[in-house]
């Protein structure tokens, strides 16, 4: 049985020009143990598809669709199976980790109070078993960081810290939220490799969300490409990288500069990226896709599933090949999308 | 971006945004507010008799077609007295909240705009005035310049400056930091261009919600030192001065005046209380 | 370094320092520890670290918006004073501009478009009316904006909108140099690579010469010829940006480029980062 089960999950939030949708119909599953990374840009709703999963979403936001953690609807459950869902079965951790422990409290205490009252332990093991973990997730000078208040603490340790008390739980499914967006590049590859290393060991599953194509490849089995609320692509990330097939994937990875060499121009994408509620009917690329035909303006695509990977886009089929083989900078050429398109782009686009 | 956003005129339907952020209730103390004003203003035309000059022999009457509300232990009428009551109590507040705001901004701004040294010297001197109880630093006042609307209103101006100084302080602080202000810094604009210009326009917002927090409990603050006797003098028309004078008569069964100028006050500061707590909440520069 | 009358830029000996914490733990922080570097005239130097190498520092006091405690500057060819009078930054502002990292943030939301670069043309260049208005149209049209996005708050703008007008702004004092601190850090992929092909064709056209700070080595190698490596306050490396970025010398810029995300990269541990991230 899968860990986790969305179906055709819609959010809508009022807001005082009427209601804005941020979600549109977003269906996925997550295997035990599987590590499913949800990437997108601004407006996307990748935070929000995993704010469902936890009931933490916006007040006032109203969510149709079903969202099955365990068997269970989450978004059916009474107040008390609600609470002991979040405190057994997921763990979420947060860009912010200082928002996750009390400033006034040393580490030893937020660890070895955590482990008390989730597993009725001693105060001896439980302190026994925080200095274990602060130890499995990689820091070096156990004793002064249990003494260290929050404050004194860098961003990529309390992290370890908030890494530390995820797992001592256990839990089937870990809800990381850009974790290491906040940190540097060198404390976000240590982190990662905590965060990646601990979920294997304890066999838990991860619903990754990031704006990193390259960070989620690294570490998830499988990662879904969100766009304006809906879900465009899902795929392995060997199959995302060495054939993607949806255009907003494709341009996505050819937009982010390459740190082995330099291009004469980007490939841009032009505009900018959308909300659900700003699309205008047909697919919601449409606007954007230097591929996109006049149907792609009046037809809705829909999610369709092919051995193991899912795409969302009308032309996936004749656009395989040229997808798949182009890379960076002819992909535009091929498709006769001027290369300077970018530079207007955002201003033209859907004007 | 899109064309439709542009279009879209967010940022400039301020008076649609202005009615959302009050509600219903904010918008009820709104025309309350506005109902006062208006009568305190009009009260030559609502009423004719003079608020100051009563005759002995009509005291403690009720009410009737001559004296709506009756008539209080020297025969002066008593809509009369709370009209033009309401002048004095609103005009008092009005100051109290001008002065102490633009103070406040100044403080703030300056902190902001200098940082460092300056900034925690500013600090200091609020401290300090933090010290002083607030009808304390008026009395002082008073002992130092003798009784009188005027010196209350600046003595109490002066304790309210720390209040919205805090408060704008730390939202100016903010604005220092953001690159728009920087920008302007680095073309080699003045502090007080840049701090005119750019800063105090987007500390406004909070310039105004502290001032409709800070208007009820001014009203407040007027109105015990009128009572005892130190703001407003008689036979001046006064809420403040009313509920003293009233309490008295209250003795010998003649509650009216008090009750009245008492009911005047709730309802207007309550009024502003509701007002500066839509806008802003109390973390805008509100005094408590 | 060798000093030519083609720098544009010329840094030696620079230090700044703070004092953070109070009482017994008050302790001074080198920000920038005898910096020295230069910049050719039309060229691109990057200069990368991480949060607490100084390269932010640098950069403010580059621009006059902080003063050094020590070391030299010079900016076409003359030397800029430590503590400058309001007059001289404005001289220096004509020289050189700087684009923040907030794109909503380093513009005025209260005021349009127009009114934020006319601000700028006026307070150096005198230009008013008419002929603002005209200036104001052909920077925008330079930035890749519309006419009509003059009359617009910066509120009804997206963020890479935002940016493009924070760039039109420095544009408008005519500078030789443009320093872009993390300019294009908080802007979507997508939005990223336009800024980046729009930054190129400035230089290009205007024979600018950039400052560029930043975190990202990829962005690095999209943008500049040069580059320097700092960590906490000193240049640890610095060379031509393949020589550093294909054969790194030292430790960290080798550590800098195995730690960035890249097709096949896995985290991983490096050892000794712990003993710096316990602050006493």
């Amino acid at each position: 049985m899968n860990v986790l089960e969305l179906d055709d999950v819609r959010l809508d939030l009022p807001s005082k020009h009427g209601d804005r949708t941020l979600l549109r119909g977003v269906s996925l599953s997550l295997a035990p143990g599987e590590a499913l990374g949800l990437v997108g840009e601004s407006g996307s709703g990748k935070s929000m598809t995993l704010r469902t999963v936890l009931r933490t979403e916006p007040e006032g936001a109203r969510v149709t669709g079903r969202v099955v953690l365990d068997g269970r609807d989450v978004r059916t459950l009474g107040a008390a199976d609600l609470r002991r869902v979040r405190a057994d079965a997921v763990t979420m951790i947060s860009q912010n980790p200082r928002a996750a422990l009390n400033p006034v409290l040393r580490v030893s205490r937020f660890l070895v109070e955590g482990l008390c009252d989730a597993r009725g332990e001693s105060r001896e093991a439980a302190t026994r078993r925080a200095r274990d973990l602060l130890a499995q997730v990689g820091i070096a000078d156990v004793d002064r960081c249990m003494a260290s208040y929050p404050h004194q603490l860098s961003g990529g340790m309390l992290q370890r810290v908030v890494i530390a008390a995820a797992v001592a739980s256990a839990p089937r499914l870990l809800l990381a939220d850009e974790p290491t967006t906040a940190l540097d590049v060198t404390t976000q590859s240590e982190v990662m490799a905590i965060l990646d290393g601990q979920r294997r060991e304890h066999g838990m599953a991860m619903l990754f969300v990031t704006h990193d194509l390259e960070l989620a490849s690294a570490v998830c089995d499988r990662i879904a490409v969100l766009y304006a609320g809906e879900i465009v692509e899902i795929a392995t990330p060997a199959q995302l990288h060495a054939a993607p097939r949806h255009p907003y994937t494709r341009l996505l990875l050819d937009s982010r500069p390459n740190i082995a060499a330099r291009v004469p121009a980007l490939p841009v994408i032009p505009g900018r990226p959308i909300a659900a509620y700003e699309i205008e009917g047909g697919c919601a690329f449409a606007s954007r896709c230097p591929w996109a035909a006049p149907r792609c303006e009046r037809e809705e695509p829909a999610l369709v599933h092919d051995a193991g990977r899912a795409t969302r886009c009308l032309r996936a089929g004749e656009l395989a090949d040229e997808l798949a083989g182009a890379p960076a900078d002819d992909a535009a050429d091929v498709s006769g999308a001027p290369a300077e398109a970018g530079r207007d782009g955002e201003t033209e686009a859907r004007a | 971006m899109t064309a439709q956003t542009l279009d879209r005129p967010a940022v400039r339907r301020r008076g649609g945004d202005l009615a959302e952020r009050l509600g219903p209730l904010g918008l009820a103390a709104l025309a309350v507010v506005a109902l006062i004003t208006l009568a305190a203003l009009c009260a030559p035309l609502i009423t004719s008799h003079d608020p100051a000059v009563g005759s002995v022999i009509e005291r403690y009457q009720g009410p009737s077609a001559e004296h709506l509300l009756g008539t209080d232990q020297s025969g002066r009428d008593l809509l009369a007295r709370l009209l033009y009551g309401a002048r004095t109590s609103l005009l008092g507040a009005a100051v109290v909240v001008l002065l102490a705001g633009a103070g406040g901004a100044l403080l703030a701004l300056v902190a902001a705009w200098f940082g460092r040294t300056v900034d925690a010297l500013v600090g200091r001197v609020l401290d300090l005035l933090f010290a002083f109880p607030n009808l304390l630093l008026a009395i002082l006042a008073v002992a130092v310049f003798g009784t009188g609307l005027g010196q209350v209103t600046v003595a109490l101006a002066i304790a309210y400056v720390p209040y919205t100084a805090r408060v704008l302080r730390s939202v100016a602080l903010r604005e220092r930091r953001l690159g728009y202000v920087q920008a302007a810094e680095l073309q080699g604009l003045s502090g007080l261009v840049v701090s005119v210009r750019h800063i105090l326009p987007n500390i406004a917002p909070q310039i105004l919600t502290g001032a409709a927090i800070n208007f009820g409990y001014a009203m407040i603050d007027l109105a015990a030192l009128s009572f005892l006797g130190l703001g407003v003098q008689p036979p001046t028309a006064d809420w403040g001065l009313m509920v003293s004078q009233g309490k008295d008569s209250l003795l010998q069964g003649h509650p009216q005046q008090s009750v009245f100028a008492g009911v005047c006050i709730v309802v207007a500061v309550a009024a502003f209380s509701v007002i500066g707590e839509r806008l802003g909440g109390r973390k805008a520069g509100g005094r408590a | 370094m060798s000093t030519t009358a083609e720098n544009v830029i010329e840094i030696s000996g620079l230090r700044k320092q703070f004092a953070v914490g109070r009482g017994k733990r008050r302790r001074t922080v080198h920000a920038l520890d005898d910096v020295s570097l230069a910049v050719a005239d039309g060229s691109c130097l990057a200069v990368v670290g991480e949060s607490g190498s100084g390269k932010t520092t640098l950069a403010r006091i580059l621009v006059g918006l902080e003063s050094a405690d020590g070391g030299e500057v010079v900016l076409a060819g003359r030397p800029v004073a430590r503590r400058p009078r309001r007059a001289e930054r404005r001289a220096r502002a004509r020289d050189i501009q700087m684009v923040f990292q907030d794109p909503n943030g380093s513009l005025n939301r209260r005021r349009t478009v127009e009114a934020a670069i006319k601000e700028v043309l006026a307070a150096h260049h005198r230009v008013t009316g008419d002929e603002a208005r005209r200036r104001v149209g052909e920077l925008l049209d330079q930035v890749g904006l519309r006419p009509a996005h003059a009359r617009a708050l910066p509120g009804e703008l997206s963020g890479g909108q935002q940016q493009r007008v924070a760039i039109a702004r420095a544009l408008a004092a005519e500078p030789r140099v443009l320093v872009l601190d993390e300019a294009v850090a908080a802007l979507d992929v997508s939005v990223q690579a336009q800024v980046l092909n729009l930054l190129a064709e400035i230089r290009q056209a205007r024979r600018l010469t950039y400052l560029f700070i930043t975190h990202d080595l990829s962005v690095v190698r999209q943008v500049s010829e040069e580059v320097v490596v700092m960590r906490q306050g000193r240049i640890v490396e610095r060379g031509s940006t393949d020589e550093v970025l294909d054969r790194p010398r030292h430790a960290y810029t080798m550590l800098l480029r195995d730690s960035a995300p890249r097709p096949g990269w896995r985290p991983r541990l490096s050892t000794g980062a712990d003993a710096r991230e316990v602050e006493a």
